[in-house]
């Protein structure tokens, strides 16, 4: 469960963005959507600890994450949230493989490989695990990305414009898989976008 | 899936810049290792050589030739001299020892050396096998060229003359090898030793050819006379005093020349040294180079990989591991570079004795390990860990959620 009380944010320029509460719980999908500029990633990016909001708490499973440590957010982000990105961007010089073994290895949990193993089957790409992932065509790259980003079973996954590359049918395709792969492990799912094909998607949604 | 993995695949993803940094790094330390091992070799034959003789005496001619070709068995003879007067010489009381040797026969391209058992003694050799001669045409010889030519105890050899191959050869009288002396890492390995008058008994047949089958039956003269004549004498003293007037009176005063070994040997290594010191500059400026590769090919590498890097800090890599990470990649391009130039300097070193071989009888020993290369090996360390740690610093001053929002 996710939850946020007066979240603001503060640029490098001085400008103060405000941010409404919100609250979304597991299982359950948020849609932010917003023009360009409005501050929709810089949202996400204070979700997933990447940014320290000027004022504000996010509260995740009852933990004030906004008050841990900077080691201690390293550690809850690896554990916890799973991030998916407009582009699909790895690791160029590993195969589609040990891109998605890279969270487990960097989290220190043992490597799953017949987790991977499934999830790569059941996103279709399990014949691709040992090509470089440029060898992979958009599509097939997203999906990689969104099983990166549940490789390790997260507690949310944020999506940031997962869909503004791809035509309607890899949009619906994408958004499917998001939301079918978060309900299977019970996560929360925040997509920000400014996709407006998506508006009439989800009921639970935020404008910016 | 381990850092050292990643770091690999990364060296390999980028195969051609960092194959170059690698190649740089192994013609420096190739160069380097080359060098250091010829000059060690070279500098511990010629010096276990020289030991215990300070002057040669000779015919007159060139002071290097004479000590190369009577001491290191290298080089053609300057000439001949009297026996009788280099024994004259000998007597001086400022004279220790006096070692004579008379060459100019060879079997097989290695060559006979007359001479008498101090030779032996002066190098502390050491019969293996069989004994040492007891009288003229006997022979010993030493383990390099009994392993090399499969020569047994009590096989007769004919001698040739000249010091190549290409020599008549004397088929009548014969040498017979009676022993096989230990290996002595010295000029002995590769010679044919036997008494003086071996020598003088095969060049008096020779000059009367046609009484081959008489002079054989022939008692042998052991006493010097006076048209007996030796190639040089190889001569310790037994104080300073002798190295301070004998050498000049023999040069001003006789037929003969004296050269003083230690001399003339420091004469050719400073020329040598000129053209390896300058060698040692240029490998010393290519693992410079390399090491500036490998920053540079970092520096590039981390600005065209800050995204994967922010990628991986938002998965839960600290800052630490991926600073580790390249500098693992700028110590892998090193450890290959030292190791690829190990291999060539050996490579290089095997091809440089096997000429040495061919044309001197001289080897070099490939496998010798030298304590200089552990200091190569730690130079490369620290020149590509500084090469790799000033770009990977780059790590810390990324900024996780713009670099990710740029893209």
């Amino acid at each position: 469960m996710i939850e946020t009380k007066g979240l603001s944010y503060q640029y490098d320029k001085g400008n103060v963005i405000q941010f409404e509460d919100f609250s979304i719980k597991a299982g359950e999908t948020l849609l932010i959507l917003g023009k360009s500029g409005v501050g929709k990633t810089t949202l996400l990016h204070l979700l997933a600890l990447l940014l320290k909001p000027k004022t504000g708490k996010i509260i995740i499973n009852n933990t004030a994450i906004t008050s841990l440590k900077s080691n201690e957010l390293v550690d809850f982000r690896a554990k916890n949230i799973g991030l998916v990105f407009q582009k699909p961007h790895f690791v160029n010089s590993l195969s589609v493989k040990e891109n998605l073994l890279l969270p487990n290895y960097f989290v220190g949990k043992a490597l799953e490989i017949s987790h991977l193993n499934t999830l790569a089957s059941s996103l279709g790409f399990d014949k691709y695990l040992q090509k470089k992932t440029s060898q992979l065509s958009l599509g097939e790259q997203q999906r990689v990305a969104i099983a990166r980003a549940i490789m390790n079973s997260p507690k949310i996954i944020l999506a940031d414009e997962p869909t503004s590359s791809l035509d309607d049918e890899n949009c619906k395709n994408v958004i499917a898989l998001l939301q079918n792969q978060a309900q299977k492990i019970n996560a929360c799912l925040v997509i920000v976008t400014h996709d407006q094909r998506l508006k009439n998607e989800f009921s639970n949604q935020i404008t910016l | 899936m381990n850092i050292l993995k990643i770091s690999w695949k990364n060296i390999v993803d980028k195969g051609l810049t960092n194959g170059l940094s690698t190649l740089l790094m192994a013609l420096g330390v190739g160069i380097i290792a080359l060098i250091i091992s010829l000059g060690k070799q070279l500098d511990e034959k010629f010096t276990k050589n020289i030991k215990g003789i300070d002057m040669v005496v000779g015919a007159k001619g060139s002071p290097l030739q004479l000590i190369l070709s009577s001491i290191y068995q290298i080089d053609a003879p300057t000439g001949n001299i009297s026996f009788a007067e280099a024994n004259t010489m000998a007597r001086n009381p400022f004279i220790k020892k006096a070692i004579p040797i008379a060459i100019g026969d060879s079997y097989l391209g290695y060559r006979i050396v007359g001479t008498d058992s101090t030779y032996l003694s002066h190098y502390q050799a050491n019969v293996a096998n069989g004994k040492l001669f007891q009288k003229e045409m006997e022979c010993v010889i030493g383990q390099t060229l009994a392993h090399k030519l499969n020569l047994k105890i009590g096989q007769k050899i004919s001698s040739a003359h000249g010091l190549d191959n290409e020599g008549e050869k004397h088929e009548v009288v014969k040498y017979t090898i009676t022993g096989i002396l230990a290996y002595n890492n010295s000029v002995l390995d590769q010679l044919i030793i036997t008494p003086l008058e071996s020598v003088w008994h095969v060049h008096e047949h020779e000059q009367n050819e046609s009484n081959a089958l008489e002079l054989l039956d022939e008692k042998p003269t052991t006493e010097p006379t006076d048209n007996k004549q030796i190639t040089a004498m190889l001569v310790k003293f037994r104080n300073p005093m002798g190295l301070m007037t004998i050498p000049r009176n023999i040069n001003a005063n006789t037929t003969m020349q004296a050269a003083l070994p230690a001399i003339e040997i420091n004469r050719l290594f400073s020329l040598m040294g000129i053209g390896l010191d300058t060698l040692k500059w240029i490998a010393f400026l290519i693992i410079f180079v390399s090491g500036l590769s490998v920053f540079v090919s970092l520096y590039n590498s981390l600005k065209e990989r800050k995204y994967e890097m922010a990628l991986m800090l938002s998965m839960g890599a600290t800052r630490l591991k991926l600073f580790t990470l390249l500098l693992l990649e700028g110590l892998i391009i090193g450890i290959t570079g030292f190791v690829i130039g190990m291999i060539m300097s050996k490579l290089a070193l095997f091809a440089m004795s096997k000429t040495a071989e061919e044309n001197f009888h001289y080897e070099f020993n490939v496998l010798a390990f030298s304590i200089d290369e552990l200091w190569i090996f730690a130079a490369c360390i620290v020149i590509s860990m500084l090469a790799a740690a000033i770009p990977s610093l780059g790590i810390y001053r990324i900024n996780i959620s713009k670099t990710l929002a740029s893209q």
